[in-house]
């Protein structure tokens, strides 16, 4: 095994939103203080943490997921980073940011929200010691066109205010020295290798790798790391055996596909990515970062923490 | 017959799917049970099979619903057809004490009025004003005046069919210091009461005397048990208190928790109550297992007092 390589894991395995028995205990503090100890008995002594401001509001700052959450329970970001160190979690790795809650307002609105809640994760990292923040720069082109209507009429405006907002974000990155990433999803926008072209007009900002939705997109990851040649800022190792044959990626919600519902993103593992091939080209490219295994979708973020942890021992011993 | 309807409040978390075509398939992808609690389809099926003839949708679900159904109206026939009609919709009034909050909290409260016209609903359940942490105490004029907005609401509502029925959270601005005071402030014409039979002991009230006090401006019920009835104004009052750090519980299904539904029943007979009664089992662990639960201690219980 690369002794260079570094892996952390993504609480995006914990789904705040879909339903399942038992659900509402996620939004309580001592569901996540009891994570926080289980994350390391999996091996995971790194976390990614999904930044939502969602737990702004209603009252459910149980979720330590924003600045508020963080501080009306731990007193501050540094008894929050405290109270992880003493379970175990020696640091947060990387901290990632959607704008996704704000999708459907009006563009206005939208913009700046996304500006507003993307600088405040942006400080959030910083405070926590995140090596990078991972922005998701579109929603879902689906629930942009049930706003605004068919995105060749306002996606080129729409993109160079996401730009501009982006080019802010990276100046101020720079001053925090938390590197900025960009994650390209396939019901995105930036879909694919389309970030490429976005992302060269930006300075100061780096690609995420994110092998599921690299080959849902239509890319080998191993083949995209190569091609990239060194400008990656962030990897997900994530797992799919989903094909869209179809146009699911331009649903308004692409990640439950209505005409055949399945698991889009499998625990890592159990699909079909060569998340192995991937992980080699990241080593023959040098990179550095950290790999954050992310289970979303799984059915049960127990088994999913122990099956990254398994399949990551399994790479290991063919090294 | 019956003099009492039962609808269930939706507390099931964004449903992804309309329907599961695939079910088997789905299921055996991983064998989990997530293919069972992933479509309205099913959903509502439970409603139908546990006995709620009814179920009352919240506001912030509606987003997602939308995009599924593309009509309210499409939703309540997708609902009929699977034998549940749409009883209500819960509202929040948050800021209605604020004179600069006036217009936002009446056009919200017509756009929601509208909705559950289209769902072909009756009631909007709606607790009167934000949370009390950061806004409490209120003067007396800011009673009034979230009385006066919570009148102007009703009126509309009134006009469209559908009765406003205040439905008090034990964390509300609106509180045990200013509670009947704020109902006797608002137009009984156009202003209900919606019964939550457990906020209302956690802010200290009898449940039952207050059945009694107020029978004749309770139009609903959320009816759900408490093991915490009275609790002090230092918790009720604290930064967001739902939600318990350690995983306490405030409400339980009815016949779980202290709550004396039994004395309440024989006072719904004698005062011949009729219409929609929506078990709500938020903080529970399981939707389902509480919807039969509820159920049974419904129909065996509850039911030989008062149907």
């Amino acid at each position: 095994m690369d002794s260079n390589r570094k892996f952390a894991l993504a609480l995006d395995l914990v789904d705040l939103d879909r339903q399942e028995p038992n659900r509402n205990r996620r939004e309580s503090r001592y569901f996540w203080d009891e994570l926080f100890t289980l994350v390391p008995a999996a091996g995971f002594r790194a976390i990614e943490l999904p930044y939502q401001p969602k737990w702004d509001f209603g009252g459910r700052s149980g979720v330590p997921m924003t600045n508020y959450a963080v501080t009306t329970k731990y007193g501050s970001v540094a008894g929050f980073r405290d109270a992880m160190k003493a379970k175990g979690i020696e640091r947060i790795a990387t901290v990632a940011f959607s704008p996704l809650l704000f999708a459907s307002a009006p563009t206005e609105v939208y913009f700046g929200a996304f500006a507003h809640f993307a600088s405040e994760a942006l400080r959030f990292a910083a405070e926590t010691g995140a090596e990078s923040l991972v922005v998701t720069p579109t929603p879902p082109v689906g629930i942009l066109e049930s706003t605004h209507g068919e995105a060749s009429v306002w996606s080129r405006e729409f993109l160079k205010r996401t730009s501009d907002l982006l080019d802010r974000l990276a100046l101020e990155a720079r001053t925090t020295g938390v590197l900025l990433s960009l994650k390209s999803e396939f019901w995105s926008l930036l879909r694919g290798d389309r970030i490429d072209t976005f992302l060269s007009g930006l300075d100061g900002a780096l690609a995420d790798i994110d092998t599921a939705h690299l080959r849902i997109g239509g890319l080998e990851p191993a083949a995209r790391i190569r091609s990239l040649s060194g400008r990656i800022g962030s990897v997900h190792l994530t797992d799919t055996a989903f094909v869209d044959s179809g146009s699911a990626w331009r649903a308004v919600n692409p990640e439950f596909p209505a005409d055949r519902p399945t698991q889009v993103f499998r625990d890592i593992g159990l699909g079909d990515v060569d998340l192995a091939g991937a992980i080699s080209a990241l080593d023959d490219a040098s990179y550095r970062g950290w790999l954050v295994c992310s289970c979303r979708q799984t059915r049960d973020i127990y088994r999913a923490m122990l099956r990254a942890r398994a399949f990551l021992d399994g790479i290991a011993a063919k090294d | 017959m019956a003099n009492l309807r039962f609808s269930h409040m939706s507390h099931w978390k964004t449903i992804p799917y309309k329907t599961i075509p695939n079910f088997r398939d789905f299921y055996y992808e991983d064998k989990s049970n997530a293919a069972y609690y992933s479509d309205w389809d099913r959903i509502l099926r439970y409603h139908a099979a546990t006995g709620y003839e009814g179920i009352e949708v919240a506001p912030w679900d509606l987003a997602d619903m939308l995009p599924l159904f593309g009509t309210l109206k499409e939703f309540a026939e997708f609902a009929k057809e699977r034998g549940v009609a749409v009883s209500g919709m819960f509202h929040g009034a948050e800021g209605s004490h604020d004179p600069a909050k006036r217009e936002e909290v009446l056009a919200s409260s017509r756009l929601d009025v509208d909705r559950i016209v289209e769902m072909g609903g009756q009631h909007m359940n709606t607790c009167p004003d934000s949370n009390y942490f950061g806004v409490g105490p209120l003067s007396r004029e800011q009673v009034r005046y979230a009385a006066a907005t919570l009148t102007e609401m009703g009126r509309y509502a009134e006009s469209k069919g559908v009765r406003i029925g205040l439905h008090n959270e034990f964390f509300c601005a609106i509180n045990k210091e200013n509670h009947r005071e704020f109902i006797e402030s608002t137009d009984p014409r156009y202003v209900h009461y919606c019964l939550d039979t457990a906020q209302i002991a956690i802010i200290g009230e009898d449940m039952v005397k207050f059945y009694d006090d107020y029978h004749d401006r309770i139009c609903t019920f959320h009816l759900k048990d408490t093991a915490s009835p009275k609790l002090p104004d230092s918790v009720r009052y604290a930064k967001d208190v739902e939600i318990q750090d350690d995983g306490t519980r405030w409400f339980w299904e009815p016949g779980e928790g202290v709550l004396d539904f039994k004395s309440l029943w024989r006072s719904m007979k004698k005062h011949g109550f009729q219409g929609w009664v929506t078990v709500e089992t938020d903080g529970t662990p399981d939707l389902l297992a509480s919807m039969a639960l509820t159920t049974y201690y419904l129909e065996r219980e509850l039911g030989p007092i008062y149907r």
